[in-house]
């Protein structure tokens, strides 16, 4: 009883000495970092990395990132890391010019016309462009280094798929960004056939039509991960229609709500061990974290993803190599290192900066999740069925003609070539 | 000119590469809605399903023998029309709102609201403010 008091204390004065030891650290990383450029673009919120009660550094709040940074750079800047004030202006300003001319539409009756459905502008925000060129700060050239051949024929075999169940529509005929890649044609044989992979998002394949995956719906997994309510990938890096972190952090724990899409947010909890991954036979979602601390910056190994999550090309054999790091009160860095050896020739880094929101101004609202409202699953899958019954009774077009997946008709407000493109990644 | 930019901005994904990675329910509309069934009418709204991944507007259309029909029209995701400063308050029971979509191929009475204007002609969506940048940026209420 006695030795297992003295121990006990005995413990506690070390937890205690290691706790004084790593507040003196945090402090002058701290320091450092708060005079260092803000990477993002606002100038960052003054006021040290504060510390949780048991001293661990506390990421804990409502985040955000405030500017809007292109994962890929544009080949023009080469490699060069920030925009000058000026530069980013005249971004803002073509960006502007070109979002405020959004109402543009197919010509109405087509498919693209109701593929586009709204506005892109009700479909999309758009924050102030940042002082990144990119968020992939290596390769030093901005880009996602190239695929491997193992990739490669991955992703052609998808698309082959998929530009055999377009063939037949109004997007081959008419040549659309689409179908590029594939030509116009009768119905193909292969859309009865099951799909070559797991079916994710259009772009598993390549460049292809928003909307969809395969120009099908006989069932639910022939659509696209959005549209089942299962887009939300790690790394997130945001999108077009927000992102939102919320951090709350206990001893031995890391916990994230990733609100994120339209309400496909989950929860992510970090255990801070040095306990090993999970067997490789165990596979989750959004793989298995392992965090621990050093100095300031949580860093965290991520494996045992899914066969079936996708991220840029990558299925089962992604490995993330995450680092959070309180910069100040308002800003947390967020680096991550991403690598398989299956999907790239090597591992790249992309650096986020997370600015602190306001907890009182966001203590309500909670997106409500996608799998509750989600009508538009049954709609699509009942509005196929009725297709095949009238084609079965001679009283409508062959489904095989009709596009219904990579389409087109979704542009983010932005164009696809020429003047009208995105400037930040055109 | 606008005819053909028209027809080049579309076929374009929402999950290209060399954008930042998007987590978006944006369905393929032409899967759930008609090319061949453009609607067009006027309704007085009933409610809103304030849901994700769309927001639903419940509104009740009068028929020209004088009897109501129940619509639901599809509309955008809740975080970006909040963000855009659309709330609970900006289309409350009673208002009448125009509509102008394409019916379900099922043949029930749903509808994607393409374009959703107020009786007096104002934009339902377009006209709303607090878009963030760089809008707001062009018309000067950057900070």
């Amino acid at each position: 009883m006695r030795t297992r008091l003295f121990t006990l204390l005995g413990v506690m004065v070390v937890i205690a000495a290691v706790t004084v030891f790593v507040r003196f650290a945090r402090t002058d990383v701290a320091g450092q970092d708060s005079s260092a450029a803000p990477q993002a673009g606002a100038a960052a919120t003054p006021g040290p990395a504060p510390a949780t009660p048991w001293g661990d550094p506390d990421l804990q709040g409502l985040w955000s990132y405030d500017f809007e940074v292109p994962l890929q750079r544009a080949a023009r800047y080469g490699n060069r890391e920030f925009f000058t004030p000026e530069e980013q202006a005249e971004l803002d300003k073509e960006r502007a010019r070109i979002l405020d001319e959004s109402d543009r539409r197919y010509p109405r009756g087509s498919e693209q016309d109701v593929g586009g459905a709204y506005n892109a502008a009700i479909f999309t925000t758009h924050k102030q462009t940042g002082r990144r060129t990119s968020l992939i700060v290596d390769p030093a050239d901005g880009q996602i280094p190239p695929f491997t051949p193992e990739a490669l024929k991955k992703r052609a075999e998808i698309r082959a798929f998929q530009l055999a169940l377009l063939q037949a529509t109004d997007v081959c005929r008419n040549k659309l960004p689409g179908c590029t890649g594939g030509t116009y044609g009768p119905p193909s044989p292969r859309r009865a056939d099951a799909p070559p992979h797991y079916l994710t998002v259009v772009a598993a394949g390549g460049p292809g039509g928003g909307g969809g995956v395969i120009n099908r719906s006989h069932n639910p997994e022939d659509r696209n991960l959005g549209e089942r309510c299962m887009a939300a990938v790690l790394p997130d890096f945001g999108g077009n229609t927000g992102f939102f972190l919320q951090i709350i952090q206990s001893p031995g724990a890391v916990s994230i709500f990733y609100d994120t899409g339209q309400g496909q947010g989950w929860q992510r909890i970090i255990p801070v061990t040095d306990n090993p991954h999970l067997p490789p036979q165990v596979r989750q979602w959004w793989g298995n974290s392992r965090g621990r601390w050093e100095g300031n910056t949580l860093v965290v190994d991520v494996t045992n993803f899914s066969p079936k999550t996708y991220f840029q090309g990558s299925y089962e054999n992604l490995h993330l190599v995450e680092r959070w790091t309180r910069l100040d009160a308002g800003t947390i860095e967020y680096a991550v290192t991403i690598e398989d050896p299956t999907t790239w020739t090597r591992p790249w880094t992309v650096k986020q900066e997370y600015n602190k929101q306001n907890d009182y101004a966001n203590r309500h609202y909670k997106e409500p999740r996608c799998h509750e409202g989600n009508y538009g699953m049954v709609g699509l899958l009942a509005g196929a069925r009725t297709e095949e019954r009238a084609f079965a009774a001679g009283r409508g077009p062959n489904p095989a003609t009709l596009c219904t997946a990579g389409c087109g008709g979704f542009a983010a407000g932005f164009g696809d070539a020429g003047e009208d493109s995105n400037p930040l990644t055109r | 000119m606008r005819t053909q930019l028209a027809l080049v901005i579309g076929g374009l994904s929402l999950l290209v590469m060399g954008t930042p990675v998007p987590v978006s329910a944006h369905h393929a509309f032409a899967a759930e809605f008609d090319s061949k069934k453009p609607v067009s009418f006027k309704g007085t709204v009933k409610k809103v399903e304030w849901v994700n991944p769309h927001v639903w507007i419940h509104i009740d259309v009068k028929k020209a023998d004088g009897s109501l029909e129940a619509w639901a029209i599809e509309g955008g995701t809740p975080n970006v029309l909040f963000r855009r400063g659309f709330n609970k308050q900006s289309l409350t029971a009673g208002t009448e709102i125009a509509i102008d979509g394409y019916q379900a191929k099922d043949g029930t009475r749903r509808a994607n609201g393409r374009d959703l204007t107020f009786a007096d002609g104002r934009r339902l969506f377009l006209g709303s403010s607090g878009t963030g940048a760089p809008y707001e940026l062009r018309r000067g209420n950057q900070p």
